[in-house]
Protein backbone atom coordinates (compact mmCIF):
# COMPACT_ATOMS: atom_id res chain seq x y z
CA UNK A 1 0.00 0.00 0.00
CA UNK A 2 1.43 3.41 -1.04
CA UNK A 3 1.99 5.95 1.39
CA UNK A 4 2.01 9.70 1.02
CA UNK A 5 5.29 9.53 1.19
CA UNK A 6 5.89 7.21 -1.22
CA UNK A 7 3.64 9.17 -3.45
CA UNK A 8 6.20 12.57 -2.62
CA UNK A 9 8.51 10.32 -3.79
CA UNK A 10 6.87 9.05 -7.20
CA UNK A 11 6.12 13.04 -8.32
CA UNK A 12 10.17 13.99 -7.29
CA UNK A 13 11.29 10.80 -10.01
CA UNK A 14 8.92 12.07 -12.46
CA UNK A 15 10.00 15.48 -11.81
CA UNK A 16 13.79 14.72 -12.52
CA UNK A 17 12.89 12.60 -15.50
CA UNK A 18 11.44 16.22 -17.10
CA UNK A 19 7.72 15.72 -16.48
CA UNK A 20 5.96 19.05 -16.19
CA UNK A 21 2.73 18.09 -14.42
CA UNK A 22 5.09 16.47 -11.38
CA UNK A 23 7.55 19.03 -11.40
CA UNK A 24 4.15 21.64 -10.97
CA UNK A 25 2.95 19.54 -8.17
CA UNK A 26 6.28 19.92 -6.13
CA UNK A 27 6.01 23.81 -6.61
CA UNK A 28 2.74 23.73 -5.90
CA UNK A 29 3.03 22.20 -2.36
CA UNK A 30 6.23 23.28 -1.42
CA UNK A 31 6.72 27.14 -2.99
CA UNK A 32 3.96 28.68 -0.74
CA UNK A 33 5.79 27.30 2.42
CA UNK A 34 9.56 28.29 1.12
CA UNK A 35 7.15 31.79 0.46
CA UNK A 36 6.19 31.65 4.15
CA UNK A 37 9.71 30.20 5.75
CA UNK A 38 11.59 33.25 3.72
CA UNK A 39 9.28 35.87 5.12
CA UNK A 40 9.17 34.06 9.15
CA UNK A 41 13.49 34.76 8.60
CA UNK A 42 12.68 38.67 7.75
CA UNK A 43 13.25 38.33 3.75
CA UNK A 44 12.64 41.39 2.51
CA UNK A 45 12.48 40.09 -1.09
CA UNK A 46 11.09 36.50 -0.71
CA UNK A 47 9.57 35.99 -4.25
CA UNK A 48 12.91 36.93 -5.80
CA UNK A 49 14.75 34.86 -3.17
CA UNK A 50 12.27 31.83 -3.76
CA UNK A 51 12.53 32.29 -7.54
CA UNK A 52 16.31 32.08 -7.44
CA UNK A 53 15.94 29.42 -5.19
CA UNK A 54 13.93 27.57 -7.44
CA UNK A 55 16.49 28.70 -10.04
CA UNK A 56 19.22 26.46 -8.27
CA UNK A 57 17.28 23.46 -7.80
CA UNK A 58 15.44 23.26 -11.31
CA UNK A 59 19.33 23.40 -12.48
CA UNK A 60 20.72 20.64 -10.46
CA UNK A 61 17.70 18.51 -10.30
CA UNK A 62 19.38 16.42 -12.21
CA UNK A 63 21.96 15.41 -9.53
CA UNK A 64 19.93 15.51 -6.87
CA UNK A 65 20.03 11.99 -5.20
CA UNK A 66 17.27 11.38 -2.62
CA UNK A 67 13.79 10.81 -1.47
CA UNK A 68 10.60 13.16 -0.43
CA UNK A 69 12.55 14.18 2.93
CA UNK A 70 16.00 15.14 1.44
CA UNK A 71 14.33 17.21 -0.97
CA UNK A 72 12.75 19.23 1.30
CA UNK A 73 15.63 19.54 3.20
CA UNK A 74 17.54 20.46 0.03
CA UNK A 75 15.21 22.93 -1.31
CA UNK A 76 14.86 24.82 2.14
CA UNK A 77 18.35 24.75 2.38
CA UNK A 78 19.21 26.12 -0.78
CA UNK A 79 16.55 29.22 0.01
CA UNK A 80 18.38 29.59 3.10
CA UNK A 81 21.36 29.96 1.40
CA UNK A 82 19.52 32.46 -0.97
CA UNK A 83 18.21 34.32 1.76
CA UNK A 84 21.27 34.74 3.47
CA UNK A 85 23.32 36.05 0.35
CA UNK A 86 20.28 38.51 -0.40
CA UNK A 87 21.09 39.96 2.84
CA UNK A 88 24.50 40.46 2.28
CA UNK A 89 23.78 41.99 -0.65
CA UNK A 90 21.19 44.41 0.26
CA UNK A 91 22.01 44.56 3.94
CA UNK A 92 17.93 44.39 4.69
CA UNK A 93 18.06 41.20 6.67
CA UNK A 94 17.51 41.80 10.27
CA UNK A 95 19.53 39.49 11.85
CA UNK A 96 17.09 36.69 12.22
CA UNK A 97 19.63 33.63 11.65
CA UNK A 98 21.17 33.34 14.85
CA UNK A 99 22.54 30.51 16.59
CA UNK A 100 19.92 29.84 19.22
CA UNK A 101 20.99 30.04 23.03
CA UNK A 102 20.68 26.09 24.47
CA UNK A 103 18.64 26.63 27.72
CA UNK A 104 16.85 23.84 29.16
CA UNK A 105 13.17 24.58 29.99
CA UNK A 106 10.17 22.95 31.33
CA UNK A 107 7.42 21.30 29.10
CA UNK A 108 4.81 23.77 27.92
CA UNK A 109 2.16 24.40 29.81
CA UNK A 110 -1.33 23.39 28.77
CA UNK A 111 -3.34 26.62 27.83
CA UNK A 112 -6.83 27.61 27.36
CA UNK A 113 -8.56 25.41 24.55
CA UNK A 114 -8.51 28.19 21.64
CA UNK A 115 -9.55 27.64 18.39
CA UNK A 116 -8.27 30.09 15.46
CA UNK A 117 -10.21 29.00 12.22
CA UNK A 118 -10.26 32.88 11.51
CA UNK A 119 -6.14 33.56 11.27
CA UNK A 120 -5.20 33.92 7.96
CA UNK A 121 -1.62 32.63 6.58
CA UNK A 122 -0.02 36.23 6.43
CA UNK A 123 -1.39 36.55 9.83
CA UNK A 124 0.18 32.96 11.25
CA UNK A 125 3.65 34.04 9.91
CA UNK A 126 3.17 37.29 11.46
CA UNK A 127 3.11 35.64 14.61
CA UNK A 128 5.77 33.45 14.12
CA UNK A 129 8.09 35.81 12.38
CA UNK A 130 7.70 37.86 15.59
CA UNK A 131 9.34 35.15 17.79
CA UNK A 132 13.14 35.57 19.10
CA UNK A 133 15.08 34.45 15.63
CA UNK A 134 15.78 31.17 16.37
CA UNK A 135 12.40 30.19 17.49
CA UNK A 136 10.91 31.45 14.63
CA UNK A 137 13.52 29.58 12.36
CA UNK A 138 13.33 26.62 14.59
CA UNK A 139 9.11 26.81 14.24
CA UNK A 140 9.41 27.39 10.54
CA UNK A 141 11.42 24.53 9.91
CA UNK A 142 9.46 21.71 11.67
CA UNK A 143 5.84 23.13 10.86
CA UNK A 144 5.52 25.03 7.42
CA UNK A 145 8.70 23.52 5.77
CA UNK A 146 7.78 20.16 7.08
CA UNK A 147 11.09 19.08 8.45
CA UNK A 148 11.72 16.60 11.22
CA UNK A 149 14.04 17.56 13.75
CA UNK A 150 17.22 15.37 12.58
CA UNK A 151 16.91 17.10 9.41
CA UNK A 152 16.78 20.47 11.09
CA UNK A 153 19.52 20.00 13.25
CA UNK A 154 22.00 19.33 10.46
CA UNK A 155 20.15 22.26 8.41
CA UNK A 156 21.15 24.47 11.37
CA UNK A 157 24.42 22.78 12.50
CA UNK A 158 22.81 22.55 15.54
CA UNK A 159 21.95 19.18 18.16
CA UNK A 160 18.51 17.43 17.68
CA UNK A 161 18.02 18.27 21.23
CA UNK A 162 18.68 22.22 21.02
CA UNK A 163 16.40 21.87 18.03
CA UNK A 164 13.46 20.80 20.53
CA UNK A 165 14.13 23.18 23.16
CA UNK A 166 13.97 25.94 20.38
CA UNK A 167 10.80 24.45 19.34
CA UNK A 168 8.92 23.68 22.48
CA UNK A 169 9.99 27.72 24.06
CA UNK A 170 8.67 28.97 20.43
CA UNK A 171 5.09 26.82 20.95
CA UNK A 172 5.06 28.12 24.57
CA UNK A 173 5.53 31.46 23.62
CA UNK A 174 2.84 31.13 20.30
CA UNK A 175 0.53 29.68 22.90
CA UNK A 176 0.55 32.56 24.92
CA UNK A 177 0.19 35.17 22.37
CA UNK A 178 -2.43 37.77 23.80
CA UNK A 179 -2.96 38.52 19.92
CA UNK A 180 -4.17 34.88 19.41
CA UNK A 181 -6.38 35.16 22.52
CA UNK A 182 -7.44 38.62 21.73
CA UNK A 183 -8.31 37.48 18.10
CA UNK A 184 -10.41 34.61 19.09
CA UNK A 185 -12.00 36.68 21.64
CA UNK A 186 -13.41 39.34 19.31
CA UNK A 187 -14.14 36.62 16.53
CA UNK A 188 -16.24 34.17 18.63
CA UNK B 1 0.36 16.03 -1.95
CA UNK B 2 1.71 15.86 1.86
CA UNK B 3 4.48 14.40 3.38
CA UNK B 4 4.70 16.19 6.96
CA UNK B 5 6.07 14.72 9.88
CA UNK B 6 2.06 13.73 11.66
CA UNK B 7 3.40 15.08 15.43
CA UNK B 8 3.06 18.95 14.66
CA UNK B 9 0.39 19.39 11.97
CA UNK B 10 -2.58 18.38 14.47
CA UNK B 11 -0.69 19.60 17.59
CA UNK B 12 -2.12 18.50 21.20
CA UNK B 13 -2.48 22.28 22.62
CA UNK B 14 -5.86 23.25 20.79
CA UNK B 15 -4.40 26.57 21.11
CA UNK B 16 -2.31 26.00 17.95
CA UNK B 17 -4.43 24.32 15.87
CA UNK B 18 -5.71 26.90 14.08
CA UNK B 19 -2.25 28.90 13.68
CA UNK B 20 -0.78 25.12 12.42
CA UNK B 21 -3.60 25.11 9.65
CA UNK B 22 -2.97 28.55 8.74
CA UNK B 23 1.14 27.98 8.24
CA UNK B 24 0.50 24.57 6.41
CA UNK B 25 -2.33 25.86 4.49
CA UNK B 26 -2.71 25.56 0.76
CA UNK B 27 -1.06 28.37 -1.27
CA UNK B 28 -3.24 31.67 -1.54
CA UNK B 29 -3.44 33.09 -5.27
CA UNK B 30 -0.66 35.99 -4.19
CA UNK B 31 1.76 32.92 -3.65
CA UNK B 32 0.83 31.09 -6.82
CA UNK B 33 1.30 33.75 -8.96
CA UNK B 34 4.98 32.87 -10.10
CA UNK B 35 3.60 29.24 -11.21
CA UNK B 36 3.83 30.03 -14.89
CA UNK B 37 6.99 31.44 -14.94
CA UNK B 38 8.11 28.50 -12.96
CA UNK B 39 7.16 26.10 -15.85
CA UNK B 40 8.44 28.10 -17.73
CA UNK B 41 12.13 27.93 -16.08
CA UNK B 42 11.64 24.14 -15.94
CA UNK B 43 11.02 23.87 -19.38
CA UNK B 44 13.88 25.73 -20.82
CA UNK B 45 16.49 24.37 -17.94
CA UNK B 46 15.12 20.83 -20.32
CA UNK B 47 15.80 22.44 -23.61
CA UNK B 48 18.85 21.76 -25.81
CA UNK B 49 21.19 24.62 -25.95
CA UNK B 50 21.78 26.52 -28.87
CA UNK B 51 22.60 29.58 -27.58
CA UNK B 52 24.18 31.61 -30.07
CA UNK B 53 22.25 30.54 -32.66
CA UNK B 54 18.55 31.48 -30.87
CA UNK B 55 20.47 34.76 -29.87
CA UNK B 56 21.06 35.52 -33.05
CA UNK B 57 18.05 34.45 -34.11
CA UNK B 58 16.24 36.35 -31.46
CA UNK B 59 17.82 39.49 -32.27
CA UNK B 60 17.22 39.74 -35.85
CA UNK B 61 13.13 39.01 -35.10
CA UNK B 62 13.53 41.58 -32.53
CA UNK B 63 15.19 44.11 -35.61
CA UNK B 64 12.70 43.23 -37.91
CA UNK B 65 9.72 43.87 -35.65
CA UNK B 66 11.38 46.62 -34.32
CA UNK B 67 11.78 48.19 -38.44
CA UNK B 68 8.48 46.85 -38.77
CA UNK B 69 7.25 48.83 -35.47
CA UNK B 70 8.75 51.73 -36.37
CA UNK B 71 7.46 51.98 -39.75
CA UNK B 72 3.73 50.58 -39.17
CA UNK B 73 3.50 53.50 -35.94
CA UNK B 74 4.86 56.13 -37.77
CA UNK B 75 2.18 55.18 -40.36
CA UNK B 76 -0.67 55.09 -37.49
CA UNK B 77 -0.85 51.91 -38.99
CA UNK B 78 -0.70 49.87 -35.76
CA UNK B 79 -4.03 48.44 -33.99
CA UNK B 80 -5.31 51.45 -31.74
CA UNK B 81 -3.69 50.18 -28.27
CA UNK B 82 -0.55 49.28 -29.99
CA UNK B 83 -0.62 52.58 -31.67
CA UNK B 84 -0.77 53.98 -28.22
CA UNK B 85 1.63 52.33 -26.45
CA UNK B 86 3.87 53.04 -29.23
CA UNK B 87 3.22 56.72 -28.91
CA UNK B 88 3.77 56.60 -25.38
CA UNK B 89 7.32 54.99 -26.00
CA UNK B 90 8.11 57.15 -29.08
CA UNK B 91 5.67 59.81 -29.20
CA UNK B 92 9.05 62.45 -28.38
CA UNK B 93 10.14 61.48 -31.88
CA UNK B 94 7.02 62.06 -33.67
CA UNK B 95 4.92 58.87 -33.73
CA UNK B 96 1.36 59.88 -33.55
CA UNK B 97 -1.49 58.39 -30.84
CA UNK B 98 -4.73 56.99 -32.15
CA UNK B 99 -6.26 57.09 -28.60
CA UNK B 100 -5.61 60.66 -28.27
CA UNK B 101 -9.61 62.45 -28.96
CA UNK B 102 -9.89 62.69 -32.23
CA UNK B 103 -12.74 64.40 -34.39
CA UNK B 104 -15.30 61.59 -35.45
CA UNK B 105 -18.34 61.48 -37.54
CA UNK B 106 -20.74 60.86 -34.12
CA UNK B 107 -19.00 63.43 -31.73
CA UNK B 108 -20.40 66.69 -31.72
CA UNK B 109 -18.14 69.55 -32.73
CA UNK B 110 -17.15 71.41 -30.71
CA UNK B 111 -18.72 75.10 -30.99
CA UNK B 112 -21.63 73.36 -32.75
CA UNK B 113 -24.89 73.96 -31.61
CA UNK B 114 -26.16 70.63 -30.04
CA UNK B 115 -29.41 70.27 -28.08
CA UNK B 116 -29.16 69.32 -24.82
CA UNK B 117 -31.96 67.48 -22.78
CA UNK B 118 -31.61 66.15 -19.47
CA UNK B 119 -33.10 62.94 -18.57
CA UNK B 120 -35.75 63.59 -15.46
CA UNK B 121 -35.10 62.49 -11.77
CA UNK B 122 -35.17 58.48 -12.01
CA UNK B 123 -38.39 57.10 -11.94
CA UNK B 124 -39.15 53.38 -10.14
CA UNK B 125 -37.85 50.87 -13.00
CA UNK B 126 -40.82 50.94 -15.46
CA UNK B 127 -41.87 47.73 -17.50
CA UNK B 128 -39.03 47.13 -19.61
CA UNK B 129 -38.54 46.66 -23.55
CA UNK B 130 -40.76 49.66 -24.80
CA UNK B 131 -37.32 49.39 -26.81
CA UNK B 132 -37.13 49.04 -30.52
CA UNK B 133 -34.45 47.34 -29.86
CA UNK B 134 -34.81 44.11 -30.85
CA UNK B 135 -36.95 44.98 -34.30
CA UNK B 136 -35.08 48.12 -35.44
CA UNK B 137 -32.06 48.33 -37.80
CA UNK B 138 -28.96 49.45 -36.82
CA UNK B 139 -27.85 52.42 -37.47
CA UNK B 140 -24.47 51.61 -39.67
CA UNK B 141 -23.39 55.53 -39.24
CA UNK B 142 -26.30 56.88 -39.13
CA UNK B 143 -27.31 57.55 -35.60
CA UNK B 144 -24.01 57.27 -33.24
CA UNK B 145 -23.66 57.27 -29.59
CA UNK B 146 -20.67 58.11 -27.24
CA UNK B 147 -20.29 58.75 -23.70
CA UNK B 148 -18.23 61.39 -22.15
CA UNK B 149 -16.99 59.12 -19.55
CA UNK B 150 -16.97 54.69 -19.62
CA UNK B 151 -16.49 55.01 -15.89
CA UNK B 152 -17.77 57.62 -13.44
CA UNK B 153 -18.65 57.34 -9.47
CA UNK B 154 -21.91 55.87 -7.91
CA UNK B 155 -24.27 58.65 -7.52
CA UNK B 156 -22.71 60.53 -10.55
CA UNK B 157 -24.10 61.88 -13.76
CA UNK B 158 -23.66 60.37 -17.23
CA UNK B 159 -23.20 62.51 -20.29
CA UNK B 160 -24.31 61.25 -23.97
CA UNK B 161 -23.48 62.31 -27.15
CA UNK B 162 -25.28 61.27 -29.93
CA UNK B 163 -25.38 62.66 -33.88
CA UNK B 164 -28.02 61.64 -36.47
CA UNK B 165 -26.41 61.92 -39.95
CA UNK B 166 -27.98 59.35 -42.55
CA UNK B 167 -25.97 59.00 -45.30
CA UNK B 168 -23.75 61.39 -43.83
CA UNK B 169 -26.88 64.60 -43.76
CA UNK B 170 -27.02 65.60 -40.14
CA UNK B 171 -30.84 65.90 -39.42
CA UNK B 172 -32.02 68.74 -37.28
CA UNK B 173 -35.52 68.84 -35.10
CA UNK B 174 -35.66 64.91 -34.89
CA UNK B 175 -37.09 63.76 -31.61
CA UNK B 176 -34.51 61.02 -30.57
CA UNK B 177 -35.12 58.52 -27.75
CA UNK B 178 -32.73 57.38 -25.54
CA UNK B 179 -33.02 53.67 -23.80
CA UNK B 180 -31.55 51.92 -20.66
CA UNK B 181 -30.20 48.25 -19.62
CA UNK B 182 -29.37 48.18 -16.15
CA UNK B 183 -26.66 46.14 -15.67
CA UNK B 184 -28.71 43.33 -13.96
CA UNK B 185 -32.28 44.45 -15.14
CA UNK B 186 -34.32 42.62 -17.71
CA UNK B 187 -34.37 44.49 -20.59
CA UNK B 188 -34.26 47.58 -22.19
CA UNK B 189 -36.62 51.18 -20.87
CA UNK B 190 -36.77 54.45 -22.32
CA UNK B 191 -34.87 56.73 -20.18
CA UNK B 192 -35.32 60.00 -22.16
CA UNK B 193 -35.14 61.86 -25.05
CA UNK B 194 -34.14 65.09 -26.67
CA UNK B 195 -34.66 67.27 -30.51
CA UNK B 196 -31.77 66.97 -32.50
CA UNK B 197 -29.82 70.09 -32.79
CA UNK B 198 -28.68 71.96 -36.35
CA UNK B 199 -25.84 69.72 -36.75
CA UNK B 200 -28.05 66.44 -35.93
CA UNK B 201 -26.65 66.33 -32.69
CA UNK B 202 -27.75 65.59 -29.00
CA UNK B 203 -26.67 65.32 -25.63
CA UNK B 204 -28.56 63.66 -22.69
CA UNK B 205 -27.74 63.74 -19.16
CA UNK B 206 -29.01 60.64 -16.87
CA UNK B 207 -28.38 61.87 -13.29
CA UNK B 208 -28.21 59.23 -10.06
CA UNK B 209 -26.58 56.55 -11.99
CA UNK B 210 -26.02 53.75 -9.46
CA UNK B 211 -25.51 50.76 -11.07
CA UNK B 212 -23.99 49.20 -14.47
CA UNK B 213 -25.48 50.00 -17.82
CA UNK B 214 -25.85 50.48 -21.38
CA UNK B 215 -27.23 53.32 -23.56
CA UNK B 216 -28.87 53.35 -27.03
CA UNK B 217 -30.78 56.23 -29.27
CA UNK B 218 -33.69 55.24 -31.10
CA UNK B 219 -34.18 57.27 -33.82
CA UNK B 220 -37.56 57.31 -36.02
CA UNK B 221 -38.35 54.79 -38.54
CA UNK B 222 -36.13 51.90 -36.39
CA UNK B 223 -32.82 53.35 -36.91
CA UNK B 224 -30.81 52.68 -33.83
CA UNK B 225 -27.33 53.39 -32.55
CA UNK B 226 -24.81 50.60 -31.35
CA UNK B 227 -25.02 50.22 -27.44
CA UNK B 228 -22.31 52.14 -25.21
CA UNK B 229 -21.53 50.89 -21.80
CA UNK B 230 -20.97 53.15 -18.74
CA UNK B 231 -19.41 51.36 -15.39
CA UNK B 232 -20.18 52.73 -12.21
CA UNK B 233 -17.71 52.69 -9.43
CA UNK B 234 -19.31 52.34 -6.36
CA UNK B 235 -16.64 54.48 -3.24
CA UNK B 236 -15.65 52.61 -0.64
CA UNK B 237 -14.10 53.31 2.66
CA UNK B 238 -12.03 51.61 5.28
CA UNK B 239 -12.34 52.76 8.62
CA UNK B 240 -10.27 51.89 12.14
CA UNK B 241 -11.12 51.30 15.53
CA UNK B 242 -9.64 49.82 18.50
CA UNK B 243 -10.95 45.97 19.03
CA UNK B 244 -11.40 46.67 22.62
CA UNK B 245 -8.82 43.76 23.38
CA UNK B 246 -5.23 43.95 23.52
CA UNK B 247 -3.52 43.21 20.41
CA UNK B 248 -6.15 43.61 17.80
CA UNK B 249 -7.44 46.60 15.77
CA UNK B 250 -11.35 46.39 13.57
CA UNK B 251 -11.04 47.47 10.52
CA UNK B 252 -14.64 48.25 8.59
CA UNK B 253 -15.27 48.72 5.38
CA UNK B 254 -18.40 50.72 4.03
CA UNK B 255 -19.51 51.39 0.43
CA UNK B 256 -22.98 52.86 0.19
CA UNK B 257 -23.55 52.39 -3.05
CA UNK B 258 -22.45 48.64 -3.17
CA UNK B 259 -25.23 45.82 -2.43
CA UNK B 260 -25.93 43.89 0.69
CA UNK B 261 -24.21 40.52 0.11
CA UNK B 262 -21.17 42.34 -2.02
CA UNK B 263 -17.84 40.54 -1.40
CA UNK B 264 -15.05 43.22 0.01
CA UNK B 265 -11.35 42.14 0.32
CA UNK B 266 -8.69 43.18 3.04
CA UNK B 267 -5.41 43.54 1.43
CA UNK B 268 -1.90 44.45 3.43
CA UNK B 269 0.67 46.07 1.86
CA UNK B 270 4.27 44.33 2.43
CA UNK B 271 7.17 44.97 0.38
CA UNK B 272 5.25 47.44 -1.92
CA UNK B 273 2.83 44.76 -2.88
CA UNK B 274 -1.23 44.42 -1.78
CA UNK B 275 -1.64 40.75 -0.48
CA UNK B 276 -5.08 39.61 0.70
CA UNK B 277 -5.73 38.61 3.62
CA UNK B 278 -9.05 37.99 4.09
CA UNK B 279 -12.61 39.08 2.56
CA UNK B 280 -16.09 39.77 4.09
CA UNK B 281 -19.89 39.66 2.87
CA UNK B 282 -21.12 43.73 3.09
CA UNK B 283 -24.13 43.18 5.51
CA UNK B 284 -27.31 45.28 5.17
CA UNK B 285 -25.87 48.30 6.45
CA UNK B 286 -23.37 48.04 3.57
CA UNK B 287 -20.36 47.43 6.36
CA UNK B 288 -17.97 44.58 6.62
CA UNK B 289 -16.29 44.17 9.86
CA UNK B 290 -12.18 42.93 9.56
CA UNK B 291 -10.25 41.93 12.69
CA UNK B 292 -6.59 42.63 12.19
CA UNK B 293 -3.62 42.04 14.67
CA UNK B 294 -2.07 45.08 15.56
CA UNK B 295 2.15 44.73 14.89
CA UNK B 296 4.19 44.33 17.55
CA UNK B 297 6.64 46.91 16.08
CA UNK B 298 6.20 49.14 12.93
CA UNK B 299 3.62 49.41 11.21
CA UNK B 300 1.21 47.81 8.68
CA UNK B 301 -1.20 49.25 5.81
CA UNK B 302 -4.28 48.04 4.63
CA UNK B 303 -7.31 48.48 2.18
CA UNK B 304 -10.38 47.05 0.74
CA UNK B 305 -11.28 45.98 -2.74
CA UNK B 306 -14.60 45.94 -3.98
CA UNK B 307 -14.89 43.54 -6.81
CA UNK B 308 -16.20 44.10 -9.84
CA UNK B 309 -20.29 42.88 -10.40
CA UNK B 310 -22.57 42.51 -13.34
CA UNK B 311 -23.92 46.07 -11.36
CA UNK B 312 -21.30 47.82 -10.41
CA UNK B 313 -17.23 47.81 -11.26
CA UNK B 314 -14.17 47.68 -9.15
CA UNK B 315 -13.47 50.30 -6.31
CA UNK B 316 -10.26 50.35 -4.25
CA UNK B 317 -10.65 52.12 -0.70
CA UNK B 318 -8.06 55.08 0.40
CA UNK B 319 -5.73 52.60 3.01
CA UNK B 320 -5.44 53.10 6.86
CA UNK B 321 -2.29 52.71 8.74
CA UNK B 322 -2.38 50.59 12.01
CA UNK B 323 0.40 51.19 13.78
CA UNK B 324 2.08 49.34 16.88
CA UNK B 325 1.18 51.56 20.16
CA UNK B 326 2.05 51.41 23.67
CA UNK B 327 -1.51 53.36 25.03
CA UNK B 328 -3.95 54.34 21.16
CA UNK B 329 -4.36 53.81 18.35
CA UNK B 330 -3.04 56.04 15.41
CA UNK B 331 -4.43 56.20 11.63
CA UNK B 332 -3.44 57.83 9.31
CA UNK B 333 -5.71 58.16 5.68
CA UNK B 334 -4.12 58.62 2.70
CA UNK B 335 -5.95 58.99 -0.57
CA UNK B 336 -6.00 55.97 -3.02
CA UNK B 337 -2.56 55.14 -4.78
Amino acid sequence: MGTEADDFDGVLSRARSGDETAFLRLWDHLHPRLLRYLRVLGCDEADDVASETWLQAVRDLGRFDGGADEFRCWLFTIGRHRAIDASRARIRFRSRLMTAAVVPVPEPSPVEDEVLDGLSTRQAVAVVAGLSPDQAEVVALRIIAGLDTAAVARMLGKSPGAVRIALHRGLRALSADPRLRALEEVEQ
Amino acid sequence: MSADPPDLTEPRDPALGGLVRALIADGTADEMAGRQAALEMFRSSRRPRRRRFAVSMSTAAAALVLAGGFAAAYAAALPAPVQHIAYRMLGSIGVPDTQRPAPSPGAPSPGAPRLAASVPPRPPAPAATACPCQDGRPGAGNLVLAAARAQIVAGGTAVLAGRLAPGGRPEAGVRIRLFEHAGAGPGWREAGSAMTGRDGDVTLTVPHLTSNASFRLAAPRGVLSPPVAITVLPPVHLGLAAGGRAGVDLLTARAPFAQAGDVVVLQERSGGTWYRIGERVLGQDHRAVFTVLVPLSGQAEYRVVLPGTTVHGRSVSGWVRVAARSAQVRAARRAPP
